[in-house]
C-alpha cells in the first residue's frame, strides 16, 4: 500500500496540507493546475481583520511547501483519472504517461468567484464603472494596474464617492444561491476601510441586508470602519443606471428610515459571493463523492466527519467545502493531516 | 448637439455594447415566421390610426400570411384589459374573452396569436399562465365559453407581439423594402433612439415571453440598430410610463402619470435622444401628450418626438407621412425627425379628408384639444 | 357624413384643459419625486454636523440596533407623532439628512436611560445637545418661542423666570441667614426655582431650617448668585452657558467658597461634571447626601413619627448620572414611622419626570406627559405620599396632581419636607 497522498489544489489550503502531512512524515503529491503556487490568496494585497498581505502569507508557505522534502509540487498539471480502491489508488495526471500509487487523496480545489454579471440588474460588464471586488482589490494593491490609485476604469478619475454592495450572487433564489457566502461582508467593511484610510474625504456608503462579520476580530473591524466614518445602509440596491459622464445612479430603499433613496456614485464595487469551484462536478464524477446540493463538496457527518468525503480515502480542505476565512482554511488542513494518519494508522501494514 | 465623435468615444467608455449582446441573448424566444392571427388594439386605433392601419399593409408587402379576411367589426372583440386593470371585472370574464379570441383563431386555421397592444399581450400570457397553473381551469372555461358562445377553444402554441414580427423581419425590411435609414442625412451620424418596451411585454414572464429579458430587451433596440440608429442606455429606461389604467383613468391619480413620464424625461435629457420607440399603445399615448402637460405645468420642453415600431417602420418605408402613417395625430411634433432622416413631407396636407378636401370644422378642434393643436400652432394656454 | 357639417362633441369643449387636467377644479400638478437624493445633502448641513461634532467616532458607531428608541420614556407616552426615535436621528445625521426643521429634536430630555444601555457607547444625550447648539449657533431650524424667552431672561437677569436679579434672596431675609463670608463652613446654592417659585421655596425653608437645627456654618450667595446653566447648555446655548459660569465662579472664587450644598440635581451635576473643564475644583454634594451624612454622624435625629407610606422618585441627574441612590432612602428610613415602600422601575430604570433638557421652559401637552405615568405608578403602590428630591420633579407632578382624573389621596413633597416634619419644633 502506497502512502502517498495526492493533493488537488496548490492554494493555502492545499499547501497547508503538503506542510502538515510533511510534519506527520507522510509523502504528498502537490498538484496545481496554474503555473503558480497560492491560489486566490496571492493576488491579495491585505487580508482581513488584521490587514496582514495576503502575498507575503503565500510566499511564506510556498518557501515552507518547496523546503519541505516529503512533497513533490506539480505545476500546471490536472488529475485526469483516478481508479481503485482507497488505499490502492491509481491516479492519473495529464502530463507524464504514468499511474501514480496513491493512499488518499485530499481535494482542496477552492472556489470560484460568482460572475456578477448574471445579477443583470447591477449592469456589470456593461456600465464601466461597476467593478467587482475583485477588481477593487487590485485597484487598491500598490503592485498593481493602477499603482494603489483608486481611478475609475471608464475615465481614469480618481473616485471620491464608492458605492460597495453586499449580498451579490448569494442569498438568492433566483440565481439558484440561497446560501450565504460567509466572508463578503467581511472582506468587504476591510475594503472600506483601506479606502478610507488613503482618501480620508471619500463618501463610501456600504448597502447591506444584514452585517455578518461574525469571527474573532471582525466585529471589531466592522466598528473601526464605522468610526472611520464609512456609512452603512441597511438595504438592497435594487438598480443601477449609467449618467453621460459615467457616474451610477443607484436605487435603493433605506430600510431604517423607510425612505427611497437615489444616489449618483463614481464607482460601484459589487461584493460578489463565492460559488463552487467550476471543476468540482467533473472532480466528483472522477473520485465517485458526491456534492451538497449547493453544489460544494459533501461531507461524510455534517458535525463530526466535515472534512472526509462522502467515501473512504478521499479527504476535503479550504473552501471546497464552503467559503471561510483563511485560517479556518488553514485550520481545514491541518485537520486534513490528522485523518489521513488516522485513515493510514488503521490499515494493516505491508512490506511494499 | 454634442460632436459626433466625442459622444460616440465617452460613450463607448462608459458602456459596453458587446456585454449587452450577451446579457440579452439568455432570453430568447422563438417567433414564428409565417401564419399570424392579427389582433387589433382599442387604445391604437384610436389614438394612432395610421399605426393600426399599417400592420396589415406591412405584413401584405412582406407576404405574409395573416387573417386578411377577418372582418374586425364582427369578430375581434377588445381583450378587455381595460375592465381586468381597472378592477371592474372578475377573472373569468377575461378568460372568457381570450378563449373567444383563441377560439376565432383556431377556427380560422392560426396557431400564433399576434397581438397590437401590451396589454393585450399581458393578458393573453397571464390567461395562458392561468390554465397551467390551475388545474380543472380549463373544463371550467370550456363549459363557460360552450354556454356563452358556442365555441370550442384550445391553448394557442405562440402567444407573440407584432413588434416580435417586425423584429423577425427586420433586416428583410431593411434590405429588401426601406428607402430611408436612421441617419442624419447632413452628418452622417446614427440617430439617437431610446426604447421604452411596455412593462407587460417583459416584466410579467421575462424568461417565457420576451426578447431579451427584463432588463436590456432587445426587441426594439434590436429594430433601431438593424435600421443603423444608436440604442441609448439612460438610468430610468426600464421606468414605467406611469399610464395604468387605474392611474390614468382616474383624473385624481393622473399626477401620477405625468411625475412617472416626467421622471423618464428628466433622466433622458442629458442622452440627447433624437426619437423614442415604443411598442405598447398606451405608452405612446401618454409619453406623447404628458410631454405637453409637463411643458404646461413646468414650463420644461423636452418634445422628444414618440413612435410605436409600426410607425417608425412605415416612416423608412417611405410611405406618406401624413396620408398612411398619420403623424398629424402626435402632440410632439414629428418633423424635426423626419428633417433628420431627409423624408420629404408637405404640411398643408396634414389635416386634409378623404379625397383630399378641406374639413371646415377641423381648426376649432385643433384650437379646442391640445392634442397636436395648440402645441404645433404655437399658441401658449393661459 | 357631409364634410361641411360639425360633429356634437365638438360644441362641449370649452377649454383646453377639459381633456381631463382638472380635478375639483383645479389643475393636477406633477406629482414629486420623494425619494432622498444621496451625496447631495446640503453641504452647509454636513459642514455644520462635522464643525459641531456630530459625525465624530461616537456617533459614528450607531449601529442601529434600536435600543435608545425603545427604552427611551418616551415610548409610554406618545400619542399621535412617533415619539422621540434617537435611532433614527443618529442615522440620519450619519448620512446627513437631519431635518433640523422637526419638534423632535426638542423632545429629549437628556435623561440618560438611552447612554445607560447604548451597547456601542453612543453618547446620545451630547449628540442632541449638539443638534441644538447647531440650532442656536447658525440661527436655523425650529426653536421653540418658550425657550428663547427662558433663554433671555437668564441672559439678562440670571434667571428664566423675569424676575429681577435683586429679589433672589429677598425672601431670605425673613429667615434671617447670613450671607456667605469667607470661612464659613459651606455654601448653600439655592437655585433659580428655590429663589423664585413659591412651592419650591418651602423646600428650600425646610433645608435652611434642618441647617440652623443642627448648627451648621452656613451662608448663601443671595444675588451674586447665577442660574447654573445645566438646562441652557442642554437647550444648545453654549456661549451663554459659559458666560453663566464665569460669573458664578467668579462669585464663588471672590467668597472663598470651598464646599457648596445644591437643593436641585442638576446645579449639582453642573457644578461637579462640567465646570471642572473651566479650571475649578469644587466639593459639591446634594443636600440629600449632607443630610445622610449627618444623619450617620448622629448630629440630625428625627424624634417625631410620621406614619405615612412613601415611595420615592428617583431623579435622572441624582441617580442615573450620578449615582446617587441609597442617600435619599437613607433619609427617609431613618424617620421614625415611616414605610419606604418601592415603585416598579425604581432606581437606574427611573422614568424621567420630562424637566430635563430644558423642557422644563417648554409646553408638554397634557397626554404626553411623563410624570402622569410616573403619577400612576405611585398611586397603584398604595403610598400617601410621593418622595422628590429635584424642584423640576417637585413642579411637575404638581402639575400632573391636578391634572390626573382619580379619586386618590397621594401628596407630593420633597424630601427635605419630610425630614423637617419629622424633626419636633422645640
Amino acid at each position: 500500500m502506497s502512502r502517498k497522498v495526492i493533493i488537488l489544489g496548490g492554494g493555502v489550503a492545499g499547501m497547508q496540507a503538503a506542510i502538515a502531512l510533511n510534519d506527520l512524515g507522510t509523502e504528498s503529491i502537490l498538484v496545481e493546475k496554474e503555473p503558480e503556487l497560492g491560489g486566490r490568496v496571492k493576488n491579495y494585497d491585505k487580508i482581513f481583520p488584521f490587514f496582514q498581505s495576503g502575498k507575503e502569507l503565500v510566499k511564506d508557505l510556498e518557501k515552507r511547501v518547496r523546503g519541505a522534502h516529503l512533497v513533490e509540487i506539480k505545476l500546471g498539471t490536472t488529475v485526469t483519472h483516478v481508479e481503485g480502491q482507497p488505499p490502492h489508488f491509481q491516479v492519473r495526471l495529464d502530463t507524464g504517461n504514468y499511474e501514480i500509487s496513491a493512499g488518499a487523496i485530499v481535494v482542496a480545489t477552492g472556489f470560484e468567484p460568482f460572475d456578477a454579471s448574471l445579477q443583470e440588474e447591477y449592469g456589470y460588464g456593461i456600465y464601466q464603472n461597476v467593478i467587482t471586488a475583485t477588481e477593487l482589490e487590485s485597484l487598491l494593491d500598490p503592485e498593481g494596474p493602477t499603482n494603489g490609485e483608486l481611478r475609475r476604469p471608464s475615465d481614469g478619475k480618481i473616485a471620491q464617492r464608492i458605492a460597495i454592495v453586499f449580498c451579490v450572487g448569494s442569498r438568492n433564489e433566483k440565481l439558484g444561491h440561497n446560501y450565504c457566502s460567509r466572508i463578503c461582508c467581511s472582506f468587504s467593511t476591510k475594503q472600506a476601510i483601506e479606502i478610507k484610510k488613503k482618501y480620508p474625504d471619500a463618501r463610501i456608503v456600504c448597502f447591506y441586508i444584514d452585517i455578518r462579520t461574525y469571527g474573532r476580530g471582525f466585529e471589531e473591524m466592522y466598528r473601526q470602519a464605522q468610526e472611520a466614518g464609512v456609512n452603512y445602509i441597511r438595504g438592497r440596491v435594487a438598480e443601477c443606471g449609467v449618467l453621460p459622464n459615467g457616474d451610477i445612479t443607484i436605487r435603493v430603499e433605506d430600510t431604517f428610515l423607510g425612505k427611497p433613496m437615489q444616489g449618483v456614485f463614481d464607482l460601484v464595487s459589487l461584493s460578489h459571493g463565492m460559488t463552487p469551484c467550476l471543476d468540482a462536478p467533473k472532480i466528483a464524477t472522477m473520485l465517485g463523492i458526491r456534492l451538497a446540493e449547493d453544489g460544494f463538496f459533501d461531507c461524510m457527518d455534517k458535525e463530526l466527519y466535515a472534512n472526509d468525503a462522502t467515501e473512504d480515502g478521499i479527504f476535503l480542505a479550504g473552501a471546497a467545502i464552503g467559503m471561510k476565512p483563511i485560517p479556518d482554511c488553514i485550520a481545514d488542513s491541518n485537520a486534513v493531516a490528522a485523518r489521513v494518519a488516522a485513515f493510514f494508522a488503521k490499515m494493516p501494514k505491508e512490506t511494499e | 448637439m454634442l460632436p459626433q465623435d466625442e459622444y460616440m468615444t465617452r460613450q463607448t467608455k462608459i458602456y459596453n455594447a458587446e456585454a449587452r449582446e450577451n446579457t440579452w441573448r439568455r432570453y430568447i424566444k422563438e417567433i414564428p415566421d409565417d401564419g399570424y392571427f392579427l389582433l387589433p388594439s382599442c387604445v391604437l386605433a384610436v389614438g394612432y390610426p395610421g399605426a393600426e392601419v399599417m400592420q396589415p399593409r406591412l405584413l401584405d408587402i412582406l407576404d405574409l400570411d395573416w387573417n386578411w379576411n377577418l372582418k374586425p367589426e364582427a369578430m375581434c372583440t377588445c381583450c378587455s384589459g381595460i375592465a381586468y386593470h381597472g378592477d371592474v371585472s372578475t377573472i373569468e370574464s377575461t378568460l372568457l374573452t381570450t378563449a373567444r379570441l383563441w377560439s376565432l383563431a383556431q377556427e380560422a386555421g392560426y396557431e400564433t396569436i399576434a397581438v397590437s397592444c401590451v396589454t393585450s399581450f399581458g393578458i393573453h400570457s397571464e390567461c395562458f399562465d392561468l390554465y397551467h397553473e390551475e388545474p380543472g381551469l380549463k373544463q371550467k372555461m370550456d363549459k363557460l365559453l360552450m354556454e356563452a358562445c358556442g365555441r370550442k377553444f384550445e391553448l394557442p402554441r405562440y402567444i407573440i407581439h407584432v413588434s416580435d414580427v417586425i423584429y423577425k423581419h427586420r433586416l428583410r425590411l431593411r434590405d429588401e423594402f426601406m428607402t430611408y435609414q436612421l441617419v442624419d442625412k447632413d452628418s452622417g451620424r446614427p440617430l439617437r433612439g431610446v426604447d421604452h418596451v411596455g412593462c407587460h411585454y417583459n416584466k410579467l414572464f421575462p424568461l417565457e415571453r420576451s426578447l431579451g429579458g427584463g432588463e436590456y430587451c432587445e426587441v426594439l433596440s434590436g429594430l433601431v440598430k438593424a435600421w443603423a440608429g444608436k440604442e441609448i442606455d439612460y438610468p430610468e429606461r426600464r421606468h414605467c410610463c406611469g399610464m395604468g389604467f387605474r392611474q390614468c383613468m382616474l383624473t385624481p391619480n393622473r399626477g401620477f402619470t405625468a411625475a412617472c413620464v416626467n421622471k423618464k424625461m428628466v433622466s433622458m435629457e442629458p442622452f440627447e435622444p433624437d426619437f423614442i420607440l415604443t411598442n405598447c399603445p398606451g405608452c405612446e399615448v401618454y409619453l406623447d401628450k404628458e410631454q405637453w402637460a409637463i411643458k404646461e405645468l413646468n414650463g420644461k420642453e423636452y418634445f422628444i418626438p414618440v413612435l410605436t415600431y409600426m410607425e417608425l417602420a412605415g416612416l423608412l418605408l417611405g410611405w406618406d407621412p401624413y396620408d398612411i402613417v398619420g403623424i398629424q395625430f402626435h402632440t410632439v411634433p414629428v418633423e424635426p425627425l423626419l428633417d433628420k432622416i431627409g423624408i420629404p413631407y408637405d404640411e398643408s396636407k396634414a389635416w386634409l379628408g378623404k379625397d383630399g378636401q378641406t374639413l371646415s370644422w377641423i381648426d376649432e378642434i385643433l384650437r379646442a384639444t391640445p392634442a397636436a393643436g395648440a402645441a404645433r400652432m404655437g399658441e401658449t394656454i393661459s | 357624413m357631409t364634410i361641411d357639417s360639425k360633429p356634437d362633441w365638438i360644441k362641449g369643449i370649452k377649454s383646453e384643459l377639459d381633456y381631463g387636467w382638472r380635478y375639483h377644479g383645479n389643475v393636477l400638478g406633477i406629482l414629486p419625486d420623494t425619494s432622498v437624493i444621496l451625496n447631495e445633502s446640503d453641504t452647509e448641513i454636513e459642514e455644520a454636523l462635522a464643525d459641531k461634532g456630530v459625525k465624530d467616532s461616537s456617533s459614528a458607531s450607531c449601529f442601529q440596533c434600536g435600543t435608545c428608541s425603545a427604552i427611551c420614556p418616551y415610548t409610554l407616552v406618545t400619542t399621535d407623532r412617533n415619539g422621540l426615535s434617537a435611532r433614527r436621528m443618529l442615522h440620519e445625521a450619519q448620512l446627513g439628512l437631519t431635518n433640523f426643521e422637526s419638534e423632535e429634536t426638542w423632545l429629549c430630555t437628556t435623561c440618560g436611560a438611552c447612554v445607560s444601555q447604548c451597547p456601542r457607547g453612543v453618547e446620545i444625550t451630547d449628540f442632541m445637545k449638539d443638534l441644538r447648539r447647531i440650532i442656536v449657533e447658525y440661527g436655523a431650524g425650529y426653536y421653540p418661542k418658550s425657550l428663547r424667552t427662558a433663554m433671555s431672561s437668564i441672559a439678562s437677569l440670571g434667571n428664566p423666570f423675569g424676575e429681577p436679579l435683586k429679589k433672589r434672596a429677598t425672601w431670605v431675609k425673613t429667615l434671617n441667614i447670613k450671607p456667605f463670608t469667607k470661612g464659613m463652613e459651606l455654601l448653600y446654592f439655592l437655585g433659580c426655582f428655590p429663589a423664585y417659585d413659591p412651592r419650591v421655596r418651602k423646600v428650600a425653608q425646610d433645608i435652611i431650617g434642618i441647617l440652623k437645627k443642627v448648627g451648621v456654618d452656613f451662608g448663601i450667595l443671595g444675588s451674586q448668585e447665577s442660574c447654573c446653566g445645566e438646562s441652557v447648555r442642554k437647550a444648545g446655548n453654549e456661549e451663554l452657558f459659559r458666560s453663566l459660569a464665569h460669573s458664578n465662579i467668579h462669585a464663588f472664587a471672590e467668597n472663598g467658597v470651598k464646599k457648596i450644598i445644591t437643593t436641585s440635581p442638576h446645579c449639582y451635576h453642573t457644578f461637579k461634571n462640567e465646570y471642572p473643564q473651566f479650571g475649578v475644583d469644587l466639593e459639591v454634594t446634594h443636600y440629600t447626601q449632607y443630610l445622610a451624612q449627618l444623619i450617620k454622624e448622629g448630629r440630625l435625629k428625627f424624634s417625631k413619627a410620621l406614619n405615612r407610606k412613601v415611595t420615592y422618585h428617583d431623579p435622572c441627574y441624582l441617580g442615573r448620572h450620578n449615582g446617587i441612590y441609597e442617600e435619599p432612602r437613607e433619609i427617609l428610613r431613618s424617620i421614625p414611622g415611616l414605610e419606604l415602600i418601592e415603585m416598579p422601575d425604581s432606581g437606574q430604570k427611573s422614568v424621567c419626570c420630562g424637566g430635563g433638557g430644558g423642557r422644563i421652559w417648554l409646553e408638554t401637552k397634557k397626554e404626553e406627559r411623563l410624570t402622569n405615568v410616573r403619577l400612576e405608578q405611585a398611586i397603584e403602590t398604595g403610598a400617601n405620599v410621593l418622595a422628590v428630591s429635584c424642584p423640576y420633579c417637585l413642579t411637575n407632578f404638581e402639575d400632573s396632581l391636578l391634572t390626573v382624573d382619580r379619586e386618590h389621596g397621594i401628596q407630593v413633597k420633597d424630601i427635605a419636607e419630610l425630614a423637617w416634619e419629622a424633626i419636633p419644633l422645640s
